[in-house]
């Protein structure tokens, strides 16, 4: 089974954390520094979203030039073959994939950016003078022993690293629970049946 | 903070109120998650949905600005539902009669109106305080940012005096401060009326006192209250300013009416920035004076509840850089005090002599990570978690009682109007600290957000406007025009915009009004009436935006550029 993060809107503070570590991480080890986690912000709801590893990874279905696949227990991208058609980013149910480059102009925050069209205007059409765009997503940062980065600095361990483990609990505890449930509501219904005198 | 950050945890309600800590600060917002794991109830009072409003009990979303109508209904509730703890007011509280007669207009039906809270909802907030066992109240800026700011923190104080939730453990009245160390500021004197450890510069025994230590007379020690920064425009203009030491801030963009403030940085005769990285205010200066960073350096911060801590320098300075200590130094030597320290132990040690609530906490008790509250009078005093725990002289008065005070609600300084129709509040954004001097230069966090930053709208403005996500737009006040990006979000009120003040390109200071509260001459950061305009190319706004910012970067690198090269020879030289 594939490994992957999932996170706890009830313990998220929407923070960004994560996407800082995530960041980080993953420009240390060379690979693109756009963050590979959105932090969703609604009315009620605080939560990361990343990719899923799917087993049956859509977005491995669909690369044209085949950098997308099974690597150990997640979807990797090659990111250094990926020629940035998109496609994956487009085919993606949980809108994991962000197509990103690395500007050639420098440090941010002193850099001055080459011409560009924005990517506010259309995602489809961001260009800058000289700079690739990859797909970029969540790699469960196979590379650091110390496993997710994200999940390590949350402040509030609203993060959650899912491993075969943590699944098959996690099954074992809802399969409990809902027999619990069940066999209270049919319990409850009983009573209740016997209370009112079984009029049905 | 009256509270240690620790006891947010244990206590059993908190009212939270005008402060969003998961953005100012998600350390504070951990504890709230724990502490709503334990059963704490929670009320949040602000106009927009902040994190702490999801995983409230209840959240008084109320009109911007009305603080002053909705804390006095909540007292007059408790009041006359007869919920307040009469033996604490009997023993420890005064002015009774005329904060009754203020309260007593403010009946929970007549602010409905004004508040924009059912008085329903009012009451059973005023319920829910005054009955829970224990309850915290915790302000931020949205306290304080405003003309009746002081107001607002009396009346809190006096809500928590009445309830009897002050001096006990788990209760408290905590202004959660803004910044990192802005709570050490004020400890070690950055105040115009008192020096280090609150004393009045005002008060004779205290000049004498410091003038014997310093061996200087007692004439050269101030006994005048000085300027606020709010007072440097109109103080520069009438002349009576003439020069400015900035240390470690841009007052450009965390001051209100940039333009303005340009205005009086060129006006000055002198001026002198003291700073760790060139920002558009250290332009300005005739002289700049490289500091050193936390990094580099060893100093005693304090937490936003008064805790002291060390911390300890990570990496040797950076080319010619000193401490700021070592600048004050040598530049009072050379203006004819000599003025020497070996190190920062022997200036904490004067501080301890001189500042009887700092006394009992030396360097050796603050060594690694410990934490030390003042005030700590001894070396055995273990420090105050909490305030006002002596129960004969209860609070710092002349009769050691709590002056219970509000006063009638004001509106703002610049209502909004038909020309400017929206409200502009100033708030944080998580990612970036303070005028971004710093954040700024750090890769992963301009990776996250970058200029012009971002306009909140509701999505019924939006529509309104014909805006879109995403988009840029000018939004304008009567003293400038800026970029932003739109955030269309439904967490923000309908009718207010908010923007954060990071941003040199989307400044929002640029629109804010010199509008300050007369005690505290805090300006009003929380309301200025702005009008948004949308952009029709939309292509040309993120041109003129990448052009704008590239222009400013260009010109702080070009300003800061002469003081490059000797370094870069020096380098290869040595290499």
């Amino acid at each position: 089974m594939n490994h992957y993060i999932v996170g706890h809107n009830e313990r998220c503070i929407g923070c960004n954390t994560c996407q800082a570590a995530c960041s980080n991480a993953h420009k240390a080890f060379g690979l693109q520094s756009h963050p590979r986690i959105s932090v969703i912000k609604t009315s009620d709801i605080s939560v990361i979203s990343a990719c899923h590893q799917c087993e049956g990874a859509p977005c491995a279905e669909v690369c044209p030039v085949q950098v997308i696949h099974h690597f150990g227990n997640f979807i990797y991208v090659d990111e250094k073959n990926c020629i940035g058609c998109k496609l994956c980013a487009y085919i993606c149910p949980f809108g994991a994939i962000h197509p990103d480059g690395t500007s050639i102009s420098g440090v941010a925050g002193i850099s001055v950016d080459t011409p560009t069209y924005s990517k506010t205007i259309s995602p489809t059409l961001d260009w800058e003078i000289g700079v690739h765009t990859v797909a970029v997503k969540c790699d469960v940062c196979f590379f650091d022993p110390q496993g997710p980065n994200c999940v390590r600095v949350c402040p509030t361990d609203a993060i959650e690293f899912v491993t075969e483990e943590d699944a098959d609990d996690l099954s074992k505890e809802l399969r409990v629970q809902a027999a619990e449930v069940l066999t209270q509501v049919l319990h409850e219904d009983a009573s209740s049946t016997s209370q009112t005198g079984g009029e049905e | 903070m009256s509270n240690s950050v620790e006891e947010i945890d244990d206590t059993d309600l908190i009212l939270n109120f005008g402060y969003n800590a998961a953005v100012s600060h998600p350390l504070v917002a951990k504890h709230y998650v724990r502490a709503r794991k334990r059963g704490t109830k929670v009320i949040t009072v602000d106009p927009r949905i902040i994190e702490a409003a999801r995983i409230s009990d209840m959240h008084l979303q109320m009109k911007n600005g009305t603080n002053i109508p909705l804390v006095n209904a909540m007292i007059y509730t408790i009041i006359t539902e007869e919920l307040y703890d009469k033996e604490f007011v009997d023993k420890h509280c005064e002015n009774w009669d005329a904060f009754w007669n203020t309260v007593k207009n403010y009946t929970p039906e007549s602010v409905e109106d004004i508040v924009g809270v059912s008085a329903k909802d009012i009451r059973a907030a005023a319920r829910m305080y005054a009955e829970a066992p224990t309850a915290t109240i915790n302000w931020g800026m949205g306290v304080t940012h405003w003309k009746q700011g002081v107001a607002v923190v009396r009346a809190l104080a006096s809500l928590a005096a009445i309830t009897g939730n002050l001096g006990r453990p788990n209760v408290g009245v905590n202004p959660v401060r803004g910044q990192n160390n802005v709570q050490g500021s004020c400890d070690i004197g950055c105040l115009p009326n008192v020096y280090p450890g609150y004393q009045s510069v005002t008060d004779h025994e205290v000049r004498a006192k410091f003038a014997k230590y310093w061996g200087v007379p007692e004439e050269h020690i101030s006994d005048k209250v000085g300027f606020a920064i709010t007072d440097l425009g109109h103080k520069v203009e009438e002349g009576v300013i003439k020069a400015f030491w900035c240390m470690g801030e841009d007052p450009i963009h965390s001051e209100p009416d940039s333009n303005a403030m340009r205005k009086t940085l060129e006006d000055l005769e002198f001026m002198v920035s003291q700073d760790i990285f060139m920002t558009e205010t250290a332009t300005y200066a005739d002289v700049v004076l490289p500091a050193t960073s936390w990094a580099e350096h060893e100093c005693v911060f304090s937490s936003c509840d008064r805790g002291f801590q060390r911390s300890y320098a990570a990496l040797p300075p950076f080319y010619e850089s000193l401490d700021d200590w070592e600048i004050i130094s040598r530049v009072a030597t050379a203006m004819g005090y000599p003025m020497h320290y070996e190190n920062t132990k022997e200036i904490w040690d004067e501080l301890r002599d001189l500042c009887p609530i700092y006394y009992g906490v030396t360097y050796e008790r603050m060594a690694d990570t410990a934490l030390i509250h003042w005030p700590c009078y001894s070396e055995d005093d273990p420090g105050a978690k909490y305030l006002y725990a002596d129960d004969v002289k209860k609070f710092e008065t002349k009769s050691g009682k709590a002056i219970l005070y509000t006063e009638d609600y004001e509106g703002p300084f610049e209502p909004v109007n038909d020309e400017y129709p929206l409200i502009l509040s100033t708030v944080r954004e998580v990612g970036h600290y303070s005028s971004r001097t710093m954040t700024g230069n750090c890769q992963a966090l301009a990776t996250l957000a970058d200029e012009p930053g971002y306009v909140t709208v509701n999505p019924a403005d939006a529509e309104k406007y014909g805006i879109k996500d995403e988009e840029l737009v000018y939004v304008k006040s009567r003293r400038g025009k800026v970029f932003a990006r739109v955030r269309v979000e439904d967490r923000t009120n309908k009718g207010c915009v908010y923007m954060t003040y990071q941003w040199w390109i989307g400044s929002c200071n640029v629109l804010t009004g010199h509008f300050i509260a007369p005690i505290s001459k805090t300006p009003e950061f929380k309301y200025a009436a702005v009008e948004l305009e949308p952009i029709a190319d939309q292509v040309q706004a993120e041109r003129d935006l990448q052009r704008d910012y590239a222009e400013l970067k260009k010109y702080l690198s070009d300003t800061a550029a002469p003081q490059d090269h000797p370094y870069e020879v020096e380098e290869e030289v040595n290499a």
